[in-house]
C-alpha cells in the first residue's frame, strides 16, 4: 500500500511539465558538457592525428608557402636586419638543420613586425623570426634555443595540428549552429589563427623539451632557453605582444628546463 | 510494435464520448487537467534527435528510461574511442525508430492520459 502510494506520487510528479522540462534542461547541460569535454580531451586530437597521418606533407608545404606570402597582410614587412646579420641567422639555422638531420623543407624567414619580438612556426616547416627577437637575443645560444623551440613545434607537427583543430572547430560550429561566420576559423583568416595561436601547454613544453634535449645530447648547458625566456620576459614588459604571450608561464618553463639539466 | 493510427483514433473517439457524457463541472475540470498533461508529437520528435537522442523520454514522463539513456550516453562518450561508440550506436538504434513513430506514440500517450482522467472524473 505504501509502495503503491509512493509510486503514484512519483508518477504524478513525473507527469508535471515543470518536472519534465527541468529534467530535459539538466540532461541537455550534462550531455553538452560531456560532449565538449570528450571533444577537447580525445575526439578532436584523435581526428587531428588521423588527418595529419592521411594528409600528404606537400599539402602542408603549399599552405605554409601561401601563409608566408600572406604575412604582409598581418603587418609583417621585409626584414631590416643588415645583410651580415641576416647571413649569420641563416647560417645558425642551417647549422642546426644539418646537425638535427632535418631535410631542406625546413626554411627560415626573417621579417620586421612593428618592433615585436616573436618567432612562429608555420605549416610545412616554415619558421618565421622577427628582427626584434634577433636584436634582443643576439646571435648566440639564446637565439639558437628559440629556433630549436620552433623547430620542435614543427617536428612534432603542432602547427598542422593547430590548423586542423581550428578548421574542424569551424566546421563543427557551422554544422551545429549553422553560423557561416565559423567558417572564418577554417579558411579565411588562417594566418591570423596561426599568428594569434596558442599551442597547448603540453605542446609548448614538448617544444621546450626538444630544445633542451638538443643541448643535453651535446653535453651543453640547456640554460640558453632560460636566458632567452628571461630576456624576452624583460622585453615583454615593454611590448604588450610578445613571443611569451602564447606560451605557458615563464617560471614553470624555467623550472622544468632547469630540472631537465640536473 | 505500436497500435495502428486507426485503432488509436477509435480509442480517442470512444474516450471523447465518455468525456462528453461527464457532468458539466467534471467535464470542465477534465479539460483543464487534460490541457496541462497532453503532449505534442512535434515537440516529442524534436526532443528525440536533439543532442544525440533520449530527451523525449522525459517529455513523456518516462524518467527512468531517460536516466538510463543519459547514463549510457555518458558511458558511451567517455569510452567513445575504445568501443563506446557501439553504445552510442545502440542508443541511436533504440531511439531512432521512436522518431518515425512519434505521432502514434504521442497519440497513445495522450489516450492513456485521457483514459485515466475520464476514469478519475467518472468515479
Amino acid at each position: 500500500m505504501l509502495r503503491s502510494t509512493k509510486t503514484s506520487r512519483w508518477q504524478a510528479a513525473t507527469e508535471q511539465p515543470v518536472f519534465q522540462w527541468s529534467a530535459i534542461a539538466v540532461t541537455v547541460i550534462v550531455r553538452v558538457a560531456v560532449l565538449l569535454w570528450q571533444l577537447e580531451a580525445s575526439l578532436l586530437p584523435a581526428a587531428v592525428d588521423q588527418i595529419i597521418e592521411e594528409t600528404p606533407p606537400e599539402l602542408f608545404d603549399e599552405i605554409g608557402e601561401e601563409l608566408v606570402k600572406d604575412l604582409a597582410s598581418s603587418g609583417f614587412t621585409p626584414t631590416e636586419l643588415s645583410e651580415r646579420e641576416q647571413a649569420e641567422v641563416h647560417a645558425l639555422f642551417e647549422k642546426l638543420r644539418k646537425e638535427l638531420g632535418l631535410d631542406e623543407r625546413y626554411s627560415l624567414h626573417l621579417y620586421e613586425w612593428d618592433g615585436e619580438a616573436n618567432a612562429l612556426a608555420l605549416p610545412g616547416a616554415h619558421i618565421v623570426v622577427t628582427d626584434a627577437l634577433v636584436q634582443r637575443l643576439g646571435m648566440g645560444e639564446p637565439l639558437k634555443a628559440v629556433l630549436l623551440h620552433e623547430i620542435g613545434h614543427t617536428t612534432h607537427q603542432h602547427v598542422e595540428a593547430a590548423l586542423l583543430r581550428s578548421s574542424l572547430l569551424g566546421l563543427g560550429g557551422l554544422l551545429l549552429i549553422g553560423d557561416v561566420s565559423y567558417l572564418s576559423l577554417a579558411a579565411v583568416s588562417v594566418s591570423t589563427v596561426l599568428i594569434e595561436r596558442s599551442f597547448s601547454r603540453e605542446q609548448e613544453l614538448e617544444a621546450d623539451a626538444f630544445a633542451t634535449g638538443y643541448f643535453l645530447a651535446r653535453h651543453r648547458d640547456p640554460g640558453a632557453l632560460v636566458d632567452a625566456l628571461q630576456k624576452l620576459g624583460d622585453s615583454s614588459e615593454v611590448n604588450g605582444h610578445s613571443w611569451l604571450d602564447t606560451h605557458p608561464s615563464t617560471k614553470d618553463r624555467m623550472r622544468l628546463i632547469q630540472e631537465a639539466a640536473l | 510494435m505500436f497500435e495502428s493510427t486507426e485503432a488509436l483514433k477509435l480509442e480517442s473517439d470512444a474516450l471523447r464520448r465518455r468525456v462528453t457524457a461527464l457532468p458539466g463541472e467534471s467535464r470542465r475540470a477534465y479539460y483543464a487537467e487534460e490541457a496541462k498533461l497532453i503532449k505534442d508529437p512535434d515537440t516529442y520528435a524534436v526532443l528525440n534527435y536533439f543532442f544525440v537522442f533520449g530527451l523525449h523520454h522525459f517529455y513523456l514522463g518516462k524518467f527512468f528510461t531517460g536516466l538510463i539513456c543519459l547514463i549510457l550516453y555518458i558511458l558511451g562518450m567517455v569510452t567513445f574511442l575504445v568501443g563506446g561508440w557501439i553504445i552510442i550506436l545502440l542508443l541511436a538504434l533504440f531511439d531512432l525508430p521512436q522518431l518515425f513513430f512519434s505521432q502514434r506514440i504521442v497519440h497513445r500517450h495522450n489516450n492513456q492520459i485521457a483514459r485515466r482522467l475520464v476514469e478519475k472524473y467518472e468515479n
